[in-house]
């Protein structure tokens, strides 16, 4: 693939319109132990950053990936406090949207998912903060009026709660503290209403041929086809065609590895791509491999 | 103040140009891209301002412009190009333009947006520098609708007098900047430079196409014939060594008695083969000109080669005397020998011996003379087998050299004729092309004669219109009589 770094860990290059979010996603995927690509590094995949619904301008980006990506569709928490909550609401424009581009799409709340995975951010004085909202409320209608109402708390606390949390962190926290959640409870609450979870398991199914490929040539250099090897290569080259869509058989006895030995060997003489079918040979490599440990006699073909 | 005296104003500067074919409407349009709230600001300013009339995009009529534009944008992020794109096309006719920011209640970062996109449609487009933004929250989830201040911008843009005359100048300077776009267009021709390259790309491609098929073909005949004639000399020999091995066994077993038959038959086979050969070559020289593509008539075969000489069996008197001699000898001496025999083991019998044993000399003579015969005919026939079949080998070989080059003539002369054919249509092909390059040509010349003609006056109208629109004239244009 084109541009793709073919050393090193894999890395996700973070796009987008400014204004949408990048700086705080590219927060969000280093916190998550995501290795960002800086301006001008090669990446592996693209992970872009749209906010509130689709533009031609990222239609057209989308149109024409130069890797395989995800599209977050970020400020999720700002979509509106009907229905199910603005995450959902933006889940559902999600699936909207995904009727009409290739890329995979996610709703994420990047601040609250910053806040839940980056350290340092829920500390001592902002817990303590929200301890003090969880007995007196202000007033979370609107931004301006959080910061310039009259309350109990000094205005740049009040202030850094609505930058590092926004009204929507802020809600989610004060109600998991007022169920007798400590800080890693706040932090999970966080985690969990942010979506930040399904972004991060897209990007590893985006990987997955990036992760294969760096495996393969590793191996390939080191002349290794040993059962540690080949194992790997075959569970590298699952993720891979799982991520396409495509259930494997995992059961671990005699029939089951021989059966899907057979299986892929199949699949690999029919018409798909090269790395589907080396994905489908090193399934195969593996299978027979497993089966011969099980005690699967190879016979000579007549 | 109305629009007819902006009309004058302009056709001062251009009389020729026929006034925007615009109606106005006395509506405010009410328009932003795709979700960032356009509905939430319609309902709040109708239900606000209840003596104005407020539509959207869809609800304007065909060909009537607002008096007012209300362009609505979210504060999740600033303005893109295609925003800016759609803020054109609303506002084309219209020079009141209201940039709405929405959604404050929830994007505390609202303020920075607003800012940024009031930037991004000043560099968009100079017009769009003085045009009035603020922060809405029309439908908020929580608390009530902030829209005090769009209510009051979107009052005092109305309420201007020179909105009508501003407006009116706007549709003019958009309907100039048309025409002068117009002007350019046609000059530069987007299309026209990719038609013209791919004219000239196709007039190369039919020349090119026209002396490649040329000598494709002539290669294609000669390499075609060549291999044909190898072929076909090997097919007449290989038949011709076949004939001789088969003529030449039956020549070994022939008895006296079918010699004058041999001859016939030996005739027969000759002919055979000849026709065999020429099958081949009709068959041969058809495949060719089907894969040549030159289906054509082949000269007919010529006539048979000459007849076969008769075998050489005549006189041989001497050798027949000289055989019946050893033959008598060997008779005699056998007959004398038997009698000699005879009279020692049976004295009676005498005479009856003699005359049995002259009897069996003069019959051995004549076998011996006999068989002497035949053997010397025998390889007498070999030999002029031989002889006859060299004969039709250098026969059937020159006749395939002669058939040979008659096709080839005829075919080279195909291909000559499918050449010219070829080559005309090339030439009609290159005629059409440098007609329609010279037609482009053509229509550039006049493009640019044209603009050069109209274009002083639309640049006047367009200073004059551009200078009352301008900010730092609009108060002395507001009470100047027009």
């Amino acid at each position: 693939m084109a541009g793709m770094a073919t050393t090193g860990p894999v890395r996700a290059a973070v796009l987008g319109r400014p204004g949408c979010g990048r700086r705080t996603v590219t927060r969000v995927l280093r916190a998550a132990g995501v290795v960002v690509a800086g301006p001008g590094d090669e990446s592996d995949i693209d992970v872009y950053v749209a906010a509130e619904t689709l533009k031609p301008e990222d239609r057209a980006v989308l149109a024409r990936p130069a890797r395989p990506g995800v599209a977050v569709l970020n400020k999720a928490d700002l979509t509106g406090f009907g229905g199910d909550g603005p995450v959902a609401a933006a889940a559902a424009h999600c699936e909207r949207l995904r009727q009409t581009i290739d890329t995979p799409i996610y709703p994420l709340a990047a601040l609250a998912a910053v806040a839940a995975l980056e350290r340092g951010v829920l500390d001592d004085a902002m817990v303590e903060a929200l301890r003090v909202l969880t007995t007196e409320s202000a007033t979370l209608a609107n931004a301006d009026g959080f910061v310039t109402a009259e309350h109990r708390l000094a205005r740049p606390i009040r202030e850094r709660l609505l930058t590092e949390l926004d009204l929507f962190g802020i809600a989610h926290a004060v109600v998991a503290l007022r169920d007798g959640a400590d800080r890693a409870g706040v932090a999970a609450v966080l985690r969990q209403a942010s979506g930040v979870d399904a972004v991060l398991a897209a990007i590893t199914r985006a990987a997955a041929p990036a992760r294969y490929y760096r495996l393969a040539e590793d191996m390939t250099a080191q002349f290794r086809s040993d059962d540690a090897a080949v194992a790997a290569r075959m569970s590298a080259a699952i993720e891979v065609v799982e991520a396409a869509g495509i259930a494997v058989d995992r059961d671990d006895d005699l029939d089951a590895h021989l059966r899907r030995a057979v299986a892929w060997r199949r699949y690999s003489r029919g018409p798909v791509s090269d790395l589907q079918r080396r994905c489908a040979d090193d399934i195969v490599r593996g299978s027979l491999r497993r089966w011969e440990r099980f005690g699967g006699v190879p016979e000579a073909v007549r | 103040m109305s629009d007819d005296d902006v009309d004058a104003l302009v056709q001062a500067a251009h009389p020729d140009l026929p006034p925007p074919a615009v109606t106005r409407d006395d509506v405010v349009l009410v328009s932003g891209p795709w979700l960032a709230g356009t509905t939430g600001v319609i309902t709040a300013l109708r239900e606000r301002l209840p003596r104005h009339t407020f539509v959207e995009p869809a609800e304007l009529r065909p060909g009537a412009v607002p008096v007012a534009v209300v362009f609505v944008v979210s504060a999740t992020a600033p303005l893109t190009e295609s925003d800016c794109a759609l803020l054109d096309t609303a506002a084309a006719d219209t020079d009141a333009v209201i940039g709405v920011v929405t959604k404050i209640d929830v994007h505390r970062t609202w303020r920075d947006v607003l800012d940024a996109d009031r930037r991004i449609a000043a560099a968009h487009a100079p017009r769009y520098a003085g045009m009035p933004w603020v922060g809405a929250a029309a439908a908020p989830d929580l608390g009530a609708p902030v829209v005090d201040a769009l209510v009051g911008v979107v009052e005092h843009a109305l309420a201007d007098d020179a909105l009508p005359r501003r407006n009116r100048l706007r549709a003019w300077e958009t309907r100039l900047n048309n025409l002068v776009r117009r002007h350019e267009r046609e000059v530069s021709g987007a299309g026209r430079e990719a038609r013209l390259a791919a004219l000239r790309e196709q007039r190369s491609a039919a020349v090119r196409q026209a002396r490649l098929d040329k000598t494709e073909r002539a290669i294609g005949v000669r390499s075609r014939m060549q291999q044909a004639r190898m072929q076909l000399s090997y097919f007449a020999r290989s038949r011709c060594a076949a004939v001789r091995t088969e003529l030449q066994e039956d020549a070994a077993s022939t008895t006296r008695r079918h010699l004058r038959a041999f001859t016939d038959y030996v005739r027969r086979r000759f002919g055979e083969v000849t026709a065999e050969v020429d099958e081949a070559v009709a068959r041969q020289l058809s495949d060719v000109g089907a894969e040549l593509g030159l289906p054509i008539e082949y000269p007919a075969p010529p006539a048979m080669p000459a007849a076969v000489p008769a075998p050489p069996l005549r006189s041989r008197r001497a050798e027949t005397r000289l055989m019946t001699l050893l033959g008598a000898g060997f008779g005699l001496g056998v007959a004398l020998t038997l009698s000699r025999l005879l009279a020692d083991l049976a004295p009676q019998w005498t005479v009856a011996g003699v005359i049995a044993c002259a009897a069996v000399g003069v019959v051995l003579t004549l076998w011996v003379v006999g068989t002497r015969g035949l053997l010397h005919d025998r390889a007498v026939l070999d030999r002029w087998v031989a002889e006859v079949v060299s004969g039709l080998r250098a026969g059937l070989e020159e006749r395939v050299a002669t058939r040979m080059l008659a096709a080839e003539s005829a075919l080279s002369v195909a291909a000559a004729e499918r050449d010219i054919e070829d080559g005309a249509r090339a030439d009609q092909t290159v005629a059409a092309v440098d007609r329609e390059i010279h037609q482009h040509a053509t229509a550039r010349a006049r493009a640019v004669t044209e603009r050069d003609l109209r274009m002083p006056a639309i640049a006047r109208a367009l200073a004059v219109v551009r200078a009352e629109l301008a900010p730092a004239a609009e108060n002395q244009s507001m009470n100047r009589p027009l």
